[in-house]
């Protein structure tokens, strides 16, 4: 195998703790719409590769898209990394490993001809503008990516993993005078073209929601009881707390650790959120992450308790804790950081039903627009609400924000829906400038006092 | 993996250039080289140090009059990019544009020797120096730190005869941390850009300093309606991208800008002025032309309150049946498309202090969370207040916390409560005063 003994070659006997270097190899098509119009396809691909160099606790990186010389290029991350180096590299042990992960695919995307992924669009696409004349138009678009990346290490790891997405997505925008509203509809799947087929009731759907948005009234901002579907709650896990379990944000922030300490209670026994790459099929699942440590299952809350946190092989060393299989690297342009990859609730025993008959006065919120997070204070956007008056739906109203505190918020989650669901597209999440697809799932939650964003 | 010497830049974009020519109407190469050097600071000390060079091409063809783009950085093998570019315009949109024969590009200077020059050891030197000018004002800051530049040459070429390229070199600073005391987490971030090194760091730290100072009173706040100042930040990341979806000749050809009909319309304030200007020098949004050679200009989009002007494209100029405004921006994979590029928002008559003194109780916004949360196309913004400041009685009481701002900026716009009088630089693409709107929707916790 060419391309290992190169990389053997270079990655070996530097005068560093720890050398990496990762290979990747992308092909990606991307089809987008504006109204009815096929306004850009293109087709792109991509080879480069990065190498990173760890010297007493100091880090060189070194990227480039010039695969020639690259002991060359693992020398100058050594370099910088011996500059900064000045304490101790700290990385938790990782057993090496050599294993190459094929892309097992049901219907390949890349395989489909193109004829056929602009005809399902454009199906669609009609689908949403039939359904009434107040769609002012219609931005869509269909990608679908492959990629292959080649890791190895001075510890005598080499993996290859093989990846694979497809995605669809619509946004339809209604407008009746100066009023425009969008609602969208969004598939994706890590290995089969053919999940994108057949759709169409849900495009329908979303054309339909745009339209009925037209006549939502703004909400009142104030503090609410909020009753989220799967898909925010699901947002919810990843922005009230997922971030601030991501120990990158802990293993050098005393303040941090004592806040996060582990034991603490941050929410009620029927509170349990967990993360994982290992959990299969969904858009942040891989079987090692961009470090070459094996992924799993790791829960960070448990019924109520703080019991773990997501790790980098340098956080998990730093906190004697074990590696979890977190670091994520947007591209070979990126060294890997401490990420979230499937973030879930897990369900407990409530019913939709039981939460809206409990709830005299409030708001169910539904779907996505998006999510930040400071740490402390976060808050996400639903797509679309209704009020909820004496136990039942009442009027509609506009997305809004929702916001909280991650101190009193997770504590205030009362009910948990027994009925989990992935959201089926997923997310990107942003964090220091790189942006990863995660998974994201929950029950219905029920949330007393929640700051609703409002005119 | 060959080892043998790279081609240049401009000899791999002439040559894709010429298997492209015969066999299309017309063709485009962008061709990019960057070499970026960030140096960043965690946890109050140098973390990393690292080099990131890339380049890559993206060929745009018009064939059988539609368009057809391939992008690549694997550059062994041109052919096959002219291949995939012809096979895609099968499918492609079809052209409303020629592209042009000559490129003339604007004078306006976005490189600077001295940053291309800058030893690293300096960049480490002036990131300690922000860290330790931070803790000695309070040592319980967790300092993070960057100073980082890019190099970048972009290079465009086309089949009519159009040639152009530039270098742009950026340099950034940025200094910011976390206090955390109780379980009240302060998050502060100062950042500049330049395309020279001239950016007062000392300056840069003390600015985050008066922050953190401000901050560190946390005063309530009542949910109601009130007068609403936001710093040029605020403008810059709220208020901004409402009007920039909303000018876009491509929201505007789709009908789903709100402004769509009101070109010549005095819809705002007549004190709000909106300029796109990528011809101011020495800031990295800057740049002699466009990403399709189309020469910079200013661009006023809101004239004193009047909608003057949407920005355009080729493309969607064609399509709007007028010229492109040298507004046609890319990511080496897509195709250009109508976007901002430098904008200013031009200063009013109040000095900040007179807009402020005229605040009984309201908030002074500097940055919001999750103001993607509604509909962007509507005007509407809402979000929580990450960064923002009480005012009572003229004056900055402390910081507000658990809060959300919200309102529409085409509604909200009409008559606003003033204009500072001085408008201040936001990273290196926006200039903006202080906006004081009358009153806005504020909520915040109850208990």
């Amino acid at each position: 195998m060419e391309l290992r003994q190169q990389l053997e070659e270079a990655v070996r006997g530097h005068n560093a703790d720890y050398v990496e270097i990762r290979i990747e190899e992308t092909e990606q098509t991307q089809l987008t719409y504006r109204g009815r119009e096929l306004e850009e396809i293109s087709r792109t691909t991509n080879l480069g590769g990065c190498v990173r160099a760890a010297y007493k606790g100091g880090w060189g990186f070194v990227s480039f898209n010039d695969l020639g010389r690259l002991r060359a290029k693992a020398e100058l991350a050594v370099r910088q990394a011996r500059l900064v180096g000045k304490e101790q590299t700290q990385l938790a042990p990782v057993e090496p490993h050599v294993d190459i992960v094929p892309l097992v695919l049901k219907r390949d995307p890349l395989a489909v001809p193109l004829a056929d992924k602009k005809r399902l669009m454009d199906e669609y696409i009609e689908v949403a503008w039939s359904r009434s004349p107040k769609i002012q138009t219609i931005n869509a678009g269909y990608g679908d990516v492959r990629r292959t990346v080649t890791f190895i290490n001075s510890e005598g790891t080499f993996v290859q993993q093989g990846r694979a997405r497809v995605a669809v997505r619509l946004q339809v925008l209604a407008r009746e005078d100066g009023n425009v509203q969008q609602a969208r509809a969004a598939f994706s799947s890590i290995d089969d073209y053919g999940a994108m087929l057949g759709r169409h009731a849900e495009v329908a759907e979303a054309a339909d929601r745009a339209v009925a948005l037209l006549a939502a009234q703004p909400v009142k901002g104030g503090e609410y009881t909020v009753i989220c579907d799967p898909k925010l709650a699901a947002v919810f896990a990843h922005e009230a707390f997922g971030h601030l379990s991501e120990a990158d944000n802990v293993y050098e922030n005393e303040r941090l650790r004592e806040i996060m300490v582990l034991g603490r209670r941050f929410g009620r026994p029927i509170l349990s959120i967990a993360d994982g790459a290992a959990l299969p099929g969904q858009p942040g699942s891989f079987k090692y992450d961009d470090e070459g440590t094996p992924t799993r299952k790791t829960y960070l809350i448990k019924e109520g308790i703080l019991v773990g946190r997501l790790h980098s092989r340098e956080t998990a060393g730093k906190l004697g804790e074990e590696p979890t299989g977190n670091a994520r690297a947007q591209s070979y342009r990126y060294p890997p950081i401490v990420r979230m990859t499937n973030t879930l609730i897990e369900p407990s025993t409530s019913s939709f039903e039981e939460m809206l008959a409990e709830t005299k006065l409030g708001i169910f919120c539904k779907d996505w627009y998006g999510g930040q997070t400071t740490h402390e204070q976060f808050a996400f956007g639903c797509a679309e609400a209704w009020m909820i008056r004496d136990g039942r739906l009442a009027e509609p109203l506009r997305g809004t924000t929702l916001s909280g505190n991650l101190f009193t918020t997770l504590e205030n989650i009362d009910m948990i829906g027994r009925d989990f669901a992935w959201t089926e597209s997923g997310g990107t999440c942003g964090k220091g400038g790189q942006s990863a697809p995660v998974g994201q799932g929950s029950p219905y939650i029920r949330i007393q006092k929640a700051v609703v964003g409002g005119r | 993996m060959a080892t043998t010497a790279t081609p240049t830049l401009a000899a791999l974009a002439d040559r894709l250039l010429d298997l492209a020519k015969g066999r299309t109407e017309q063709a485009e190469v962008y061709a990019y080289e960057t070499a970026s050097t960030p140096v960043d600071f965690e946890a109050n000390r140098l973390k990393s140090l690292e080099t990131k060079e890339a380049r890559g091409v993206a060929l745009r063809v018009v064939k059988e009059g539609r368009i057809g783009l391939a992008a690549t950085t694997k550059l062994d093998d041109l052919p096959a990019i002219v291949e995939t570019a012809i096979e895609l315009a099968a499918f492609g949109a079809e052209a409303k544009f020629e592209l042009p024969g000559t490129i003339v590009p604007t004078p306006v200077e976005v490189f600077a020797t001295a940053t291309e020059q800058m030893p690293v050891e300096q960049m480490v030197t002036l990131g300690q120096e922000m860290i330790d000018q931070v803790r000695s004002y309070d040592a319980d800051i967790l300092c993070e730190a960057g100073v980082r530049r890019t190099l970048e040459t972009v290079l465009l070429l086309n089949s009519r005869g159009g040639a152009g390229s530039y270098r742009k070199s950026s340099y950034t600073l940025v200094i910011g941390g976390q206090l955390i005391r109780g379980q009240d987490f302060l998050s502060i971030w100062e950042y500049e850009a330049s395309c020279d090194t001239a950016i007062d760091h000392r300056r840069l730290a003390e600015t985050a300093i008066r922050k953190f100072d401000l901050a560190k009173t946390i005063v309530p706040v009542a949910t109601k309606r009130m007068p609403v100042i936001f710093t040029p930040r605020g403008v810059a990341s709220v208020l901004l991208p409402r009007f920039s979806v909303a000018l876009s000749g491509k929201s505007v050809l789709q009908g789903a800008s709100a402004l769509s009909d009101k070109l010549g319309q005095p819809l705002f304030d007549p004190r709000l002025t909106i300029v796109d200007d990528s011809t101011i020098p020495g800031k990295p949004a800057a740049s002699p032309f466009d990403d399709e050679g189309v020469p910079t200009r200013r661009l006023p989009l809101i004239d004193h309150g009047v909608v003057a002007s949407f920005y355009y494209d080729l493309q969607t100029a064609g399509q709007a049946g007028t010229q492109s405004t040298g507004n046609g921006y890319r990511s080496p994979e897509s195709l250009p498309s109508p976007s901002t590029g430098l904008v200013v928002i031009e200063p009013g008559d109040q000095p900040l202090e007179a807009l402020l003194a005229g605040v009984d109780e309201g908030l002074l916004v500097e940055s919001m969370t999750a103001t993607f949360a509604g509909n962007i196309y509507s005007g509407d913004f809402s979000g929580n207040v990450h960064i923002g400041f009480k005012i009572e009685h003229g004056r900055l009481a402390g910081r507000v916390k658990d809060t959300q701002v919200a309102g529409n900026v085409f509604a909200d716009m009409r008559q606003l409560g003033g204009i500072s009088n001085v408008a201040e630089w936001v990273g290196g693409s926006v200039r903006a005063p202080h906006i004081l709107f009358s009153e806005l929707g504020v909520s915040t916790k109850s208990g």
